[in-house]
């Protein structure tokens, strides 16, 4: 099977999971007092309707001939590439930790420098564009907006 | 009027300019944050400066959202993220200047048409915003989705999707009806539900970090963007000749943005998302020009713009704030001791005329003032080697997100939203459509709810008001069409294909 029409399988499985998934959660949501649906309308007809779109992202992947799937992006699942992401999400992830433990410039410093590192720039530049745009941050924010961090 | 034009007014109008011309420039730091951090400020001024300074803020600080989208397609406003492709594109094709310069002068035109009619008919506009119940507002929100779904360039199936996922997100956290706690995985952090603006840095701001992180070297460079002309050319001259040759796109932009402002609770982000889904969806019909995309944005930005002034319109006139600024706009009245209504025009003449003074000073002086110098900076930044400016990026999205409400838990969310875009670009779902859904999702679930329980569930309500009937033949004739502009292009482009394998 064709790359792109594959992403459009996996995605219209997983918004049917998706869907069912919130659908199932809804039932233990309360009605209202005269029985009728209360906070489980909307989320139970949007999961109905995101399965159901699911299902027909998956029938497209099926049914439609490869050419025309074909106009959809495709992408290669690299795993250089995602261990990369996976990497700027730990420390997008890991900075309110560090915020809370060490403030707000050390912390920030630290993940601009490893964005940086990780989009292949020079490493004294990485470090360059770290301290100015750490302490350019710092004082918009703190001192010309009067947002403290 | 007169304190207006002393000098403590000109630097309050002049201060509050430049603050929100910094504040709508950074991620996160919206208009409305703005007018926040500012009451405290307020409360020492004359309402005759404190008003018009606010004014100022608003209407540079909505355009100034539009620097982000030229920088690194990350919109500043839940109303940018309504043309942010386009604006990007044309950032690229054409230079900063020229892209910010269509969006402060379109903003100029439509806050100037919004203020004309804020000071000519707020009394009579007013009164029809008064009949407009929850099930207008319901209708609203579907035209409002609707134009959406047809507005994306790709597959409307997936923009149903990406629609769907963000109304379900915004029903996470308190209900409306039971006040029951939805999908909050019992983290008070999340009964407050998804913050729309964490939301937004996430799947356009860090999501764009992602994807450059992920396709290291493998990807295109981002073309080196050019200035056309000169610089002031660029940013007055050739925005002001494409609204002269789209007279009527911005007469239509400009009533779309009045009409959706001035109805209490609306305001400027389904004035822009409204308006340039229309044009987006016009401009499929016709043959593809080079000033497409410019449209899209003129179309966005004449409406936000007027839609500024005319949510002042039921605030002003009936007490009833006609967004989150005048909600607090409205605090500030009851600070002073005034009250807003219809008489507030006979007690407090002088203030009205320095209101609407402020509003045609904001919009005729600071806008292309401010503009100007943000499209200067602005051009200089998109410069920098994306590795570089992308590194930067992820510390602004982070500290903007963090910024907001001084939650370490909205810094995850952002980041979660990040990934979560990076996985949609990756199956070439669009990404403004969840935020649309963001938006829109409440005021749909409420008006909604609100409606069935005031018809004790009987639907048929929903078709009985005149107004509701006119909205509801509107998003009937949006869906005809959309699908029928949707078919054409797929003919076209089919034909195309076919042409091109026979050669």
């Amino acid at each position: 099977m064709d790359r792109p029409r594959m992403t459009n399988l996996l995605f219209g499985l997983a918004f049917i999971l998706a869907g069912t998934w919130v659908w199932f959660e809804t039932r233990g949501f309360p009605t209202l007092r005269d029985g009728h649906p209360g906070p489980a309308l909307f989320p139970g007809l949007l999961a109905i309707a995101l399965a159901t779109c699911g299902v027909a992202l998956l029938l497209h992947a099926v049914v439609q001939p490869a050419r025309l799937v074909a106009e959809f992006r495709t992408f290669s699942l690299q795993g250089h590439g995602l261990l990369r992401v996976l990497l700027v999400v730990l420390l997008g992830l890991l900075y309110p930790l560090f915020h809370r433990q060490i403030g707000f410039v050390p912390s920030s410093a630290a993940l601009i420098f490893g964005v940086t590192v990780l989009l292949r720039a020079k490493w004294w530049l990485a470090a360059v564009v770290t301290v100015a745009s750490t302490w350019g941050i710092y004082l918009a924010f703190t001192r010309l907006l009067g947002v403290p961090l | 009027m007169n304190e207006l034009f002393t000098w403590q007014g000109l630097m309050a109008l002049i201060g509050g300019g430049l603050y929100g011309a910094i504040f709508g420039s950074v991620p996160g730091l919206t208009a409305t944050l703005a007018v926040a951090l500012f009451i405290p400020i307020a409360f020492f001024l004359d309402p005759v400066l404190a008003l018009p300074a606010i004014i100022a803020i608003t209407a540079v600080a909505i355009y100034a959202g539009d620097v982000g989208s030229v920088v690194a397609k990350i919109p500043g406003t839940p109303a940018s993220a309504a043309y942010v492709e386009e604006l990007y594109e044309i950032a690229r094709r054409r230079g900063a200047k020229y892209a910010l310069g269509i969006s402060a002068m379109g903003s100029m035109v439509g806050g100037l048409f919004g203020t004309v009619l804020l000071i000519f008919a707020a009394t009579t506009l007013a009164t029809v915003a008064k009949n407009f119940s929850s099930f207008e507002y319901f209708w609203i929100a579907i035209l409002g989705l609707t134009a959406g779904i047809f507005a994306s360039s790709g597959s409307s199936l997936k923009a149903l999707i990406s629609l769907l996922v963000g109304v379900l997100f915004s029903t996470v956290g308190i209900d409306p009806t039971l006040g029951y706690a939805r999908f909050d995985f019992d983290s008070p952090n999340m009964l407050g539900g998804l913050n729309f603006i964490v939301a937004m840095i996430g799947l356009f701001g860090f999501s764009e970090v992602l994807q450059n992180v992920f396709a290291r070297g493998t990807v295109e460079r981002r073309r080196v963007p050019t200035t056309a002309g000169s610089k002031a050319l660029a940013f007055f001259w050739e925005p002001i000749l494409l609204m002269l040759r789209n007279k009527l796109l911005v007469l239509r932009s400009s009533l779309i943005g009045t009409f959706v402002g001035f109805l209490p609770g609306a305001g400027a982000d389904i004035a822009a998302w409204v308006a340039s889904s229309l044009q987006k969806l016009a401009g499929r019909r016709g043959e593809q020009d080079e000033e497409a995309e410019d449209r899209v944005v003129l179309a966005g930005t004449n409406s936000n713009n007027a839609a500024v002034a005319s949510a002042w319109i039921p605030a002003l006139s009936l007490g009833l704030p006609g967004d989150t600024t005048t909600a607090i706009v409205l605090g500030v009245f009851i600070m002073k001791g005034i009250t807003p209504g219809p008489l507030l025009f006979e007690q407090q003449p002088g203030l009205v005329m320095a209101l609407f003074g402020a509003f045609l000073v904001a919009n005729v002086v600071l806008l292309p003032v401010f503009g100007f110098l943000t499209a200067y900076i602005a051009a200089y930044v998109v410069r920098i080697p994306v590795n570089l400016l992308l590194g930067v990026i992820a510390g602004i999205c982070i500290v903007g997100a963090y910024a907001i409400n001084n939650n370490p838990f909205d810094v995850a969310v952002m980041v979660l939203m990040g990934l979560f875009a990076f996985v949609l670009r990756m199956g070439d779902f669009p990404l403004a459509q969840v935020v649309l859904g963001m938006v829109l999702g409440p005021i749909l679930e409420q008006s909604f709810m609100v409606s069935a329980i005031k018809s004790r569930w009987n639907l048929v309500a929903f078709f009985d008001r005149p107004i509701a009937i006119g909205l509801m033949l509107a998003t009937v004739v949006l869906v005809a069409a959309g699908l029928r502009i949707k078919a054409q292009a797929a003919a076209a482009e089919r034909l195309a294909r076919l042409e091109r394998s026979e050669d």
